[in-house]
């Protein structure tokens, strides 16, 4: 079979390249409003740089490997957590919308912990914690009023400046906690509405689905939430393949007939959907518009985190400037979201990388690494490595069949904003690809 | 009225309250049967200030009154072949004399004073609802008041152990009293609206108002105003329609009536009136039911508001009832 | 109904009673007629067949009241089954009457879970504390809080603390911390200023928490009415002092007037300082822009200087 007229079958609405969040997602919409869909990836694993693979498939070296049964070990290359929000257009309520809430189990993040001057602390939320806390008097009055009006929109009116620049009345330290533990900051360079937002939402977020602001998809995040939406694309009809690249692509009658590598035949489809890169075969140039270069590491410890008595698994905000110039953020997770045995844990750090930080990765993370530890031995497997994201030009602007998926760089709260954005991205796409306005709007 | 033109819709009300005596088949009619002689004293009640008594059958009234009350031992149950209850006696009382037909309904009155004072156990100075024990501020005040009504508060005069039964009364009230001024509906309980009325006026009654704080009780029924205008019953609690009759008596029997704003107070009841059926609810959009529509319209009374009777504070009864009686004590109404 | 006009005092009567209570839990002449048949069975069973038929009354009443939290009647016959059960505990079964109790206090605590104002609930709590200390000998005192041991009293004001610390705003809890702690300083012949100050110290972490929930304010009130006449005056001056570095944060807090006016004038009573008066004044002035609704009240308690 070397004809270049597809057989009926082979002819799709769309051809969507990677399983990245945003794809998946969009696979899973496009799929549930009746297109016919052929979902493909180079990868033989779903989910691109937002996978969960076992340990034994993590390809990144390791500094330390200890560990006996790496397939046990579940890590997420994206770890993320969702922020529970009833009213946005968030990653849950697409969730919900898209009923593959069926496939996914959820368990609450704890809360979110500071560090800062080398000290552990919860940042009180609400009127019971703030009375409880063992902050002064006065402070307990500023830190109430600032986070009423924050929770009340009232900074709404003023003017957005930066973070470094934003007047919030009330001592500078109290308000970097705020900024940088519920405002998920990374830098005081960051614009004060964003992170400020980001304050209200985790205020109104909290006790939604109980004591908490955030949820945690069990057996790997993110990357568990990417497998639902593909699950739930491929028993709508579509078809993946995966393992096999893109051979070559012609364009014909305003369609494009596309060979796969390894695979006898040709895929005619009328849409094509993917990241800039991917779309090289389909005449989309790449131009870089920005760079952004993420240091990380990820551990497995044989120990709890010493963060006793704080929560089971929360998200840990260390203050800028400890040696990393940004905000460096943690999580951790353990045997109750099912992504390792019982005694270990996950443990994730991201941070923003500038300068020449790159270069002396193990040094820098080094006090950080040293906070959640009793001693060397815990560490069971680590390894430290740097993500680089590039974020290109928009240049579809031209031809209407081909949408290409940006992926904009990490500017803000790791484990909350990459993956609000892939979603964000998802919904704009579907809106330009069917002219229909919301995704899933078919189902309940 | 500065922020509402609303006003009281008085005929839907009086349309309403005559229904609700037309539903007697219907299943909540039957599930209500355990406050019903309290549900027609509301209706009467609320109808009397809005000057319609008429528009329900006095004579079957009556006989329902009269079917009421078990004449073995004296008390009214609050429907027939129910047991008897301090609540549904003062309540039968409270028909029957604001109908003036005590005599036309063939009650014996002294059994039921009989029936009330043998409802406080001996040496206290506290009444029960019935001979299962319960006590309550309201049960004191329910014997206190049908005392009253039916001329035989002297009967409190009776000396038991060296103390009169009015003594332990007051007495046992002076226990109740908290630091707020008010009081709960037992010894050691929170201050609570609707038991102040209950302590206030019974303590009125019988002329002992003398062991009240009153600027500091009034001070903390007056801080019962919340933002919209409505009364709650406690700090920090929801308003309610109901507490425009706990708090204002109260504070009418303390002249300090004018210690809320009265606007105000007036815009939240008519709020929570229902435009389409009638009656008022708790809360404006809620459903009504006759104890909010007495209580809210009794509060417009109290406040001045035109073309309604005047209420009297201390017994729930229009003025000119009590005022026959010659049991008019001293109070002040806008 | 009919089984009860014609006095039918059975078993069977009893199950047709629970069905009708679950329908109408306000049926209160059907609580009455239980409480008939359910004293007629017992003198006909043992005390064993007694206290587990009573049991089944708390858990029955139970499983209405979470349904029905605001209703006297079950309230009412909950509390009847607790004390006749009581009553049936011998000597030997002291343990079994404690056990009951301490899970009396579980159940009425689970249900202010639900709802922290439910005075019924609090109600109930107060005569079960009562209920736990009642001696045989009829003449001791036997009203809340007289009769709480040192013992409950302590684990009393933690346990009201421990409400505090959940809701601030639950004056419930506050009230009856009030009545717990009035009576442990009863006991103790006095209170210390130490454990004033302490007292004072929690309320001010709320009052600069929230300073418009008046639970606070309330509670503040009537400690200062714990002060002793020696120490009042410093007190007073302290308490002023704080209460005016928060109305410095929050000029337009209501209740930070209201108190400060409140204790200027009861600083003049004990100071004389006319000083004191004018102040006053000048606060309720504020207040009747700041809190228009209770004008007039202000305008009766402006003095004449």
């Amino acid at each position: 079979m070397s004809s270049t007229t597809p057989i009926n079958e082979n002819l799709f609405d769309f051809l969507i390249i990677g399983t990245g969040y945003t794809q998946s997602l969009l696979s899973s919409a496009l799929a549930s409003s009746g297109y016919k869909c052929l979902h493909v990836d180079k990868n033989d694993y779903y989910g691109g740089s937002w996978a969960t693979l076992p340990l034994s498939s993590f390809t990144a070296p390791s500094q330390i490997n200890k560990v006996d049964n790496p397939h046990k070990f579940l890590i997420s290359l994206h770890p993320s957590v969702l922020l529970t929000q009833r009213n946005a257009p968030t990653q849950l309520q697409n969730i919900l919308k898209s009923s593959i809430f069926n496939y996914l189990e959820f368990k609450l993040v704890d809360g979110l912990v500071y560090n800062a001057s080398g000290q552990f602390t919860q940042i009180p939320k609400s009127k019971q914690e703030v009375f409880r806390s063992d902050i002064n008097v006065r402070e307990k009055r500023m830190l109430m009023k600032f986070l009423q009006s924050v929770s009340n929109g009232d900074y709404k009116s003023g003017a957005n400046v930066k973070l470094s620049e934003f007047d919030a009345g009330i001592p500078t330290k109290l308000f970097h906690s705020l900024v940088f533990s519920f405002g998920m900051a990374i830098s005081l360079f960051e614009p004060s509405h964003q992170v400020l937002d980001r304050i209200a939402s985790y205020l109104h977020a909290h006790g939604a689905y109980g004591p908490s602001s955030f949820l945690y998809a069990q057996y790997g995040g993110v990357g568990d939430i990417i497998q639902g939406y593909c699950r739930s694309s491929a028993v709508r009809g579509t078809t993946f393949i995966l393992n096999h690249d893109i051979e070559d692509v012609v364009e014909c009658d305003g369609r494009y007939n596309i060979r796969m590598s390894g695979i006898d035949g040709v895929f005619n489809a009328g849409c094509v959907i993917g990241h800039t890169p991917t779309l090289t075969p389909f005449g989309i140039s790449t131009n870089e518009k920005r760079r952004n270069e993420l240091g990380r590491v990820v551990m497995v410890l044989s120990n709890p985190p010493t963060l006793n008595p704080l929560p089971e698994s929360p998200i840990i905000v260390y203050e800028p400037g400890i040696a990393f110039a940004n905000a460096v953020q943690a999580h951790y997770e353990g045997a109750s979201a099912g992504v390792c045995p019982v005694g270990y844990y996950m443990v994730y750090l991201v941070v923003n990388l500038v300068g020449n930080e790159r270069g002396r990765l193990e040094d820098l993370f080094r006090p950080y690494i040293t906070s959640l530890i009793e001693t060397e031995d815990d560490i069971a497997f680590m390894s430290i490595y740097t993500e680089e994201e590039v974020e290109y030009e928009d240049v579809d602007a031209d031809k209407d069949n081909i949408h290409t998926v940006s992926t904009p760089i990490t500017v803000t709260a790791p484990f909350i904003q990459p993956s609000e954005c892939a979603v964000e991205e998802a919904m704009r796409i579907y809106q330009a690809a069917t002219g229909k306005a919301e995704m899933f709007a078919e189902e309940d | 009225m500065s922020e509402s033109t609303a006003k009281l819709n008085a005929d839907k009300h009086v349309e309403y309250i005559v229904n609700l005596g037309r539903a007697e088949n219907t299943l909540s009619y039957h599930l209500t049967e355990h406050l019903r002689l309290n549900g027609i004293y509301w209706a009467i009640t609320s109808l009397s200030l809005l000057g319609r008594i008429d528009a329900l059958d006095r004579s079957a009234v009556i006989e329902y009154v009269g079917n009421c009350w078990n004449s073995s031992n004296g008390g009214f149950s609050s429907h027939p072949n129910h047991d008897t209850h301090i609540l549904s006696t003062l309540s039968g009382i409270q028909i029957l004399i604001t109908l003036d037909a005590v005599e036309e309904a063939k009650i014996d009155t002294s059994k039921v004073v009989d029936y009330i004072l043998q409802l406080r156990p001996s040496n206290q100075g506290f009444f029960t609802g019935d001979e299962w024990g319960e006590s309550d501020t309201r049960f004191t005040y329910c014997a206190i008041s049908t005392l009253s009504l039916l001329g035989a508060l002297d009967r409190l005069d009776q000396v038991e152990s060296g103390t009169s039964i009015k003594q332990k009364i007051v007495s046992w009230f002076t226990q109740c009293i908290n630091f707020d001024g008010g009081f709960g509906n037992n010894i050691g309980a929170e201050t609570h609206s609707g038991q102040v009325f209950t302590a206030v006026a019974a303590l009125a009654i019988i002329d002992r108002l003398d062991i009240i704080h009153t600027d500091n009780l009034s001070w903390w029924l007056s801080e019962r105003q919340v933002q919209n205008g409505g009364l709650n019953g406690r700090p920090q609690k929801q308003e309610d329609v109901c507490y425009s009759w706990w708090v204002l008596s109260a504070l009418s029997i303390l002249h300090r009536l004018h210690w809320i704003n009265k606007d105000k107070l007036i815009s939240f009841i008519l709020s929570a009136q229902d435009p389409d059926c009638g009656g008022i609810a708790d809360r404006p959009g809620d459903v009504s039911d006759v104890f909010h529509t007495l209580f809210g319209v009794a509060g417009l009374s109290m406040l001045g508001y035109p073309e309604i009777e005047r209420v009297d504070p201390v017994y729930c009864m229009p003025v000119k009832t009590i005022e026959r009686l010659g049991l008019k004590k001293s109070y002040t109404l806008l | 109904m009919d089984l009860r006009n014609h006095a039918v005092k059975t078993a069977e009567s009893l199950d047709a009673v629970t069905e009708l209570l679950k329908i109408n839990p306000e049926y209160y002449t059907m609580w009455n007629y239980r409480r008939i048949i359910l004293l007629n069975l017992f003198t006909e069973i043992g005390v064993d067949a007694t206290q587990e038929k009573l049991s089944f009354e708390l858990m029955f009443t139970l499983g209405l009241l979470k349904e029905f939290p605001k209703v006297y009647w079950i309230w009412n016959h909950r509390t009847w089954a607790l004390e006749t059960l009581s009553a049936t505990f011998t000597d030997e079964q002291a343990d079994g009457r404690l056990w009951e109790w301490n899970n009396e206090l579980k159940m009425v605590d689970s249900l202010l879970k639900l709802d922290s104002r439910n005075f019924h609930a609090w109600g109930y709590r107060r005569q079960l504390l009562t209920l736990m200390n009642f001696k045989e000998d009829r003449n001791t005192v036997s009203t809340f809080p007289h009769v709480l041991s040192r013992d409950q009293l302590l684990k009393e004001k933690q346990s009201t603390l421990h409400f505090i610390e959940n809701n601030f705003s639950n004056f419930s809890a506050w009230h009856q911390r009030t009545k717990i702690l009035s009576q442990l300083w009863a006991l103790d012949g006095g209170v210390s200023i130490d454990d004033l100050n302490e007292e004072f110290d929690l309320v001010k972490q709320a009052m600069y928490t929230d300073p418009s929930d008046q639970s606070v304010w309330l509670y503040h009130k009537w400690l200062i009415q714990q002060v002793a006449d020696e120490n009042i005056v410093d007190v007073l001056q302290r308490e002023l002092e704080s209460i005016n570095e928060l109305y410095e944060l929050e000029p337009e807090s209501k209740w930070c007037l209201e108190s400060l006016a409140h204790y200027n004038k009861l600083l003049h009573q004990h100071t004389q300082a006319n000083e004191l008066l004018r102040r006053y004044n000048e606060y309720l002035t504020e207040l009747i822009t700041i809190d228009p609704d209770r004008k007039n009240r202000y305008l009766d308690s402006l003095v004449k200087l």
